[in-house]
């Protein structure tokens, strides 16, 4: 609405280059993981493979979660409802697999 | 200091209009964010599926009368009997008193003006009524028959009903669950009033508390299941299906996994309800809070490790019965916890009858029934006799029906004045009470007999030696259905000529109570504040019959 | 300040309350959509482990050029979308109607490379049904997760994409300030999706390479 559109820009350009600096350096770790992980994919690991890329995989989502969500920043009632959502995703897993892995049949 | 920092203060006379004085339209209900209006929403939606459950169940107990049926084919029996469940579970019993007392009154006891998100509590009224309007379409189209838990091969290959649409209908009412419950969450974390600190919170909304968590979590995983055998009978993606190595066992795993939370989702409430019911009519704390919060917490929490009991003879392993077994009757514990302190609640207190506290009795008596049975179900030698028996049938009614319902009787009756701003008839609200409590005995006690002595569920043609059994259980069923229609009648009759309520007919402590009845939009006149615990219905240590004669000494004559 | 009055909405006190309150709800409603994803990986772990041999058969017929294209799309989605949250929090209006679009349009670049694979996928008859090309039958079951797991998922990007496109109008119009809550929702729950595909990626485009 102003007209100080100059002094604005310059002071823009400034603060946006901060802005993604800290995301931009997440993205080019995530990125290089995502190579190792794929470059892996090829090597005849055997069982390794899915460990490795879910490894990996849950390595990124760290970062992701950490850096680009800013979950280090948050609240601890944020922290706790993002680790429920896992805690119970383990029990779903532990029991479902506690009867699948018991079959003798 | 506000005049809400004491209780029984008598509030000013309301200065603003009521909510309900807010528009006068029916485009100004169905738009409107106000929680008090969303709730008065659902509570009239789920009332006419409560009904329509209800009429397919009757049509069902009438059929039973007879050994070999009198009216219907086998396979309307079965779309009948599935209907109820559907409809009973997913339109009634999931969003009775979270819907409605949880909506109304949960952020008045907080005191917030509103819950945290008003737009999307709205929307998920939407969603409920999306939802229902599948099931309405799966009612006109005729029927689905798998039976409320949608089991694999036949749900996803071999029945011949509206599946998908039956499915689509609890899918989308589903996620008007979930919006509830991010909603309540929410609001309990960020609006709670100066002075609302974690352990001054009422029972009920720690209820209300705990259930969001559940709902939250359990209720996408139903959805899941549902999408894939969906996807299975759509599209013939082969996920449950033997021939290609699924196995149908994976579905029951994913549908039970919401399924048992559910039936915490059915009585956290209900349990919630009764604690506020208890303390006002027994003009007492309620007894061990501390343990009544931990204890809706571990229900919560345990609650989502014991789905296999669900399916102790459907080919799980050996070891997966027995640690679904042990958890299960750790579950039991927590419940019982608050059984003893309901009770220690009422010894020695001042019980006045009025309805809520005789449905709240009911509650009493007929969850410990229902849970007791729910233990021996629990263990793996007896439920292999009984499963799918009718005596599983009659504990799960008798926790839903004899539990859930009379909690959620007791909390309309509790609440009513606050919501409506009129007293009900009492003499005819205990008459019903009373009735229902009858009615329920007959109908299912009986069915704990049959199912004892071998009748299977869900069969439309039995074995004559059972027909007593039935007929008394149908019998039962019409004095049911009696107790249920006269509250129609009596809070129909109390909105048109009921008597002015008052602000706090009950002398009840509580936020909700300390506000006009019926309240203005914004809950209260002025920014409350709490600074007591709740429930000081008298002082500790002091018997309120010596009131203000000095000190209470103990003497050898009772007072 | 009057630029804000547009934002805050009952019943809440104040935008910086409204704001945790929004952020709060969004992460709950995302342990939801967590749950949700759980069990579909749940049955496919269960599937994977006792069909071992089926799933490395069955997953070297995946597309593995669009999947990896999909990851750095979707990667680079989440950089735009965080820049776009803090350009809000900072009240640069150019730079987040800018990083809104760019996300947008990675999201879209998603689903057109998704729409090629599918199209590659079923000349090769690659879904369960009469003409399904690969045995064993567990090779059905893969693929069949596949289906639905990438389904579900372009589902969940597409509702990301249209209430990105919404915002997007919203703020150019001036309806609602940057700076309003509405912003950390959008971010929070972009960020859960790219994180789903995450891990459907390993799972279904790094089986049986090796």
């Amino acid at each position: 609405m102003s007209q100080s559109d100059t002094g604005d820009r310059r002071r823009d350009s400034a603060a946006a280059w901060r802005l993604w600096k800290g995301p931009g350096l997440t993205w080019l770790a995530l990125v290089a993981l995502f190579a190792v992980s794929l470059g892996s994919a090829y090597l005849p690991l055997g069982a390794g493979n899915v460990a490795t890329n879910l490894v990996i995989a849950a390595v990124m989502i760290a970062l992701l979660v950490t850096f680009l969500m800013d979950l280090k920043n948050a609240q601890t009632i944020i922290r706790i409802v993002a680790a429920s959502g896992l805690l119970w995703t383990v029990f779903m897993f532990a029991l479902t697999f506690n009867d699948y892995l018991s079959r003798h049949y | 200091m506000t005049d809400v920092t004491l209780p029984f203060v008598p509030p000013l006379e309301a200065a603003g209009e009521s909510y309900l004085d807010e528009g006068h339209t029916i485009l100004s209900w169905l738009t409107s964010t106000d929680h008090k209006r969303i709730a008065i929403l659902y509570a009239l939606s789920i009332t006419v599926f409560f009904f329509i459950g209800g009429v397919a169940i009757g049509l069902v107990r009438l059929e039973l009368i007879s050994p070999t049926g009198l009216f219907l084919t086998s396979d309307e029996y079965n779309r009948l009997f599935t209907i109820h469940g559907i409809i009973m579970v997913w339109f009634f019993l999931v969003p009775s008193i979270p819907a409605t007392m949880g909506n109304f009154i949960l952020p008045m006891m907080i005191g917030a003006p509103d819950v945290a998100f008003p737009r999307l509590n709205l929307m998920s009224w939407y969603l409920y009524v999306g939802g229902a309007a599948f099931t309405v379409y799966v009612l006109f189209s005729g029927g689905v028959d798998t039976g409320w838990t949608f089991y694999p091969p036949f749900s996803s290959d071999y029945s011949h009903s509206n599946v998908i649409a039956a499915a689509a209908g609890v899918f989308i009412v589903g996620f008007s669950s979930i919006a509830t419950g991010v909603n309540f969450l929410a609001t309990i974390h960020m609006l709670r009033c100066p002075g609302m600190t974690w352990f001054r919170l009422p029972l009920f909304a720690w209820a209300m508390y705990v259930v969001s968590m559940v709902m939250v979590l359990a209720t996408p995983v139903l959805a899941m299941s549902l999408l894939l055998i969906s996807a299975q009978r759509y599209f013939g993606l082969p996920i449950f299906d033997p021939n290609a190595g699924g196995d149908p066992l994976l579905f029951q795993h994913l549908f039970w996994f919401y399924s048992h939370p559910a039936v915490y989702i059915m009585i956290l409430p209900a349990m919630g309800v009764v604690s506020e019911v208890f303390a006002c009519f027994a003009r007492r704390r309620v007894f061990g809070y501390t343990f009544m919060v931990y204890a809706m917490i571990m229900i919560g929490v345990v609650g989502f490790m014991v789905w296999g009991h669900h399916m102790f003879v459907a080919g799980q392993s050996p070891l997966a019965n027995l640690v679904f077994s042990f958890l299960s009757f750790i579950v039991a514990v927590p419940s019982a916890i608050k059984v003893f302190n309901w009770t220690g609640t009422l010894f020695r207190a001042h019980i006045g009858f009025e309805a809520p506290m005789i449905y709240a009795l009911g509650f009493l008596g007929l969850f410990t029934i229902g849970g007791l049975t729910g233990l021996f179900l629990a263990s793996v030698p007896i439920d292999i006799a009984t499963t799918d028996s009718y005596f599983v049938v009659a504990h799960f009614h008798t926790i839903m029906v004899g539990g859930s319902v009379s909690a959620f009787m007791a909390g309309i009756h509790y609440w009513w004045p606050k919501v409506t701003g009129k007293l009900y008839n009492e003499f005819w609200a205990q008459f019903a009470a009373i009735t229902m409590f009858l009615g329920f005995n007959v109908t299912f006690l009986p069915q704990f007999v049959m199912g004892w002595l071998g009748m299977p569920r869900r069969y439309h043609y039995y074995p004559d030696v059972f027909q007593i059994w039935h007929v008394l259980s149908s019998g039962g069923a019409v004095i049911l259905a009696v107790a249920y229609l006269m509250p129609l009648v009596y809070l129909t009759w109390s909105l048109l000529y009921g008597e002015q309520a008052g602000d706090n007919p009950w002398h009840a402590t509580g936020l909700e109570w300390q506000t006009p009845s019926p309240p203005p939009k914004t809950n209260f006149l002025r920014p409350p504040r709490i600074d007591t615990n709740p429930y000081e219905y008298h002082d500790f240590g002091r018997a309120e019959e010596t009131g203000d004669e000095g000190r209470a000494e103990p003497q050898g004559e009772a007072s | 300040m009057s630029d804000l009055a547009g934002a805050l909405r009952e019943p809440w006190p104040d935008l910086q309350l409204q704001r945790a309150g929004v952020g709060l709800g969004m992460w709950i409603f995302l342990a939801s959509e967590v749950l949700f994803f759980a069990a579909l990986f749940c049955g496919y772990a269960v599937y994977r482990s006792f069909n071992a041999g089926a799933f490395r058969i069955a997953g070297e017929h995946t597309e593995i050029v669009y999947g990896s294209i999909n990851t750095v799309l979707l990667l680079t989605s989440s950089l735009t979308m965080t820049v776009a949250l803090r350009a809000a929090t900072a009240q640069l209006r150019k730079l987040t109607l800018y990083c809104l679009a760019a996300t947008a349009a990675l999201g879209v670049a998603f689903l057109v490379c998704k729409g090629l694979e599918y199209h590659e996928d079923l000349k090769e008859h690659l879904f369960p049904g009469p003409h399904f090309p690969l045995s064993p039958p567990a090779t059905q079951i893969f693929w069949g997760f596949y289906w639905i797991m990438t389904g579900i998922h372009a589902v969940h990007l597409t509702g990301g994409i249209a209430v990105v496109l919404v915002v997007f109008t919203l703020f150019k119009r001036r309806v609602i300030p940057v700076q309003g809550s509405i912003m950390e929702g959008v971010a929070i729950y972009w960020h859960f999706v790219d994180s789903v595909w995450l891990v459907l990626y390993p799972l279904l485009y790094l089986v049986g390479r090796s």
